[in-house]
């Protein structure tokens, strides 16, 4: 099966990473620079993975972060961040300048997201352990990411099924991710929603839910460097600006801004 | 305090100074260095920041971490050694080595920069044989190297 990875342009640049990697035979990826695709399953047994020189990462998984766009010096909340493929990837965007806090409320998960932070040598990310829905009121998040806990039914790795119970408590969980998030969210700034599954209910209505009570949240057109379709929630305004894609696992974007 | 130990051991013993950009604090005996950026977080139940940079009661009393190694280590001045591409390979794989200029490094904790000048990797110094410090999960095997 096909890997792909992300370069760690704090520790390497692009084309010494190349010269050295040149043994596995990396296409790149046309629509991010720092992005290759791989047939070689050892990538990760290679001394250039212990070294932090990239991360293991699906293609899908890095879109969230591209839209979300964080810039040196930004203050981006991760809202559930384990095992961290996000963050880091933040952090890289930021060149390690600026505030990544990285939360989740699983304590044992926080283990791989540091272990990952430490491999990678990033210093701009504080873990924190709460459970999102109530996150503690800080100076405001001038970008925030919810990357939220899911179905997983568009993911690899996703082998059972999921009742329509399961699907309605993770919506409800969402929804009140989402209201915190965008609460914790400054003037002007901008929330990122992702998930890696494929229903309605934890994807298109979770935003109209927010719409319907916050009346400063606005649902940003999204435009994206390959195929991709809009919603299908069936309530248009939302539909026409969200995304649904797949390349190796199918994701749900949205991007919203506080007015 | 703790973090002062850090910062005294790093400059006594590999002459490093970090940059004003970054701040050092312990927590039950580890250390992290981090971005003095995440002091503009106003949040008070922290669980980690940063990378962890060291532990300060090992065998060998204080001793700096592999990533912390990686990011500062060509900052070392001092019980510093630049090994080749197949050195690097072999300490990684937790093979011991031959120190070339062994009365350029005291006995005791030793950094491993490559030839660019990039710190890879603490060693232990006994006489002149390097050992590796690698810990078995970041070791790999060396046929994976080139
Ligand atoms: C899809 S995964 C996140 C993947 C991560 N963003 C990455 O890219 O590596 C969802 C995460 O949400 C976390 N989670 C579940 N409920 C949560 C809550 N109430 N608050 C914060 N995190 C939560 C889970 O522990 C899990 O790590």
């Amino acid at each position: 099966m096909a890997v792909s990875i992300r370069i760690n342009n704090l520790r390497i640049g692009k084309k010494e990473f190349l010269e050295r990697m040149s043994r596995f035979s990396l296409t790149p990826v046309e629509w991010y620079g720092q992005a290759y695709k791989s047939d070689a399953e050892s990538l990760g047994k290679s001394l250039e993975y212990q070294l932090g020189y990239f991360y293991i990462q699906s293609l899908s998984s890095m879109v969230p972060v591209l839209v979300l766009d964080p810039k040196p010096g930004d203050m981006v909340l991760d809202m559930a961040a384990a095992p961290g493929s996000k963050s880091t990837q933040c952090a890289m965007h930021m060149e390690d300048k600026g505030v990544v806090v990285a939360n989740d409320v699983s304590y044992m998960r926080l283990k791989s997201l540091a272990s990952h932070v430490d491999r990678l040598g990033i210093t701009s990310i504080a873990m924190t352990n709460f459970d999102g829905q109530r996150f503690p009121s800080v100076a405001p998040f001038s970008k925030i990411l919810l990357d939220a806990p899911c179905s997983s039914m568009g993911s690899r790795k996703n082998i059972l099924p999921h009742s329509e119970g399961r699907i309605r408590s993770l919506a409800k969980l969402q929804k009140s991710l989402l209201l915190r998030g965008f609460d914790l969210l400054a003037p002007a700034g901008t929330l990122v929603y992702s998930t890696c599954t494929t229903t309605v209910e934890e994807n298109e209505q979770v935003i109209e839910n927010l719409l319907s009570k916050r009346d400063n949240a606005k649902v940003e057109k999204l435009q994206l460097p390959f195929a991709f379709e809009k919603g299908l929630g069936g309530n248009s305004e939302v539909d026409s600006d969200v995304c649904r894609f797949t390349l190796d696992e199918s994701f749900f974007i949205a991007k919203i801004t506080k007015k | 305090m703790d973090e002062d130990k850090f910062a005294v051991y790093l400059k006594s013993r590999f002459g490093i100074m970090l940059s004003e950009e970054f701040g050092i604090e312990e927590k039950t005996s580890k250390v992290y260095v981090y971005s003095k950026d995440l002091e503009k977080l106003g949040l008070r139940w922290v669980h980690r920041r940063g990378l962890l940079a060291g532990k300060l009661n090992t065998l060998f009393g204080i001793k700096p971490s592999l990533d912390f190694t990686l990011v500062f280590g060509h900052l070392a001045q001092k019980n510093c050694a630049v090994i080749s591409d197949e050195e690097v390979a072999q300490i990684f794989a937790g093979e011991d080595m031959v120190l070339k200029d062994s009365s350029t490094c005291e006995d005791g904790l030793v950094m491993l920069k490559n030839v660019k000048g990039m710190g890879v990797a603490v060693a232990l110094n006994k006489g002149g044989t390097l050992q590796s410090l690698v810990q078995k999960d970041r070791q790999i095997a060396k046929e994976q190297v080139f």
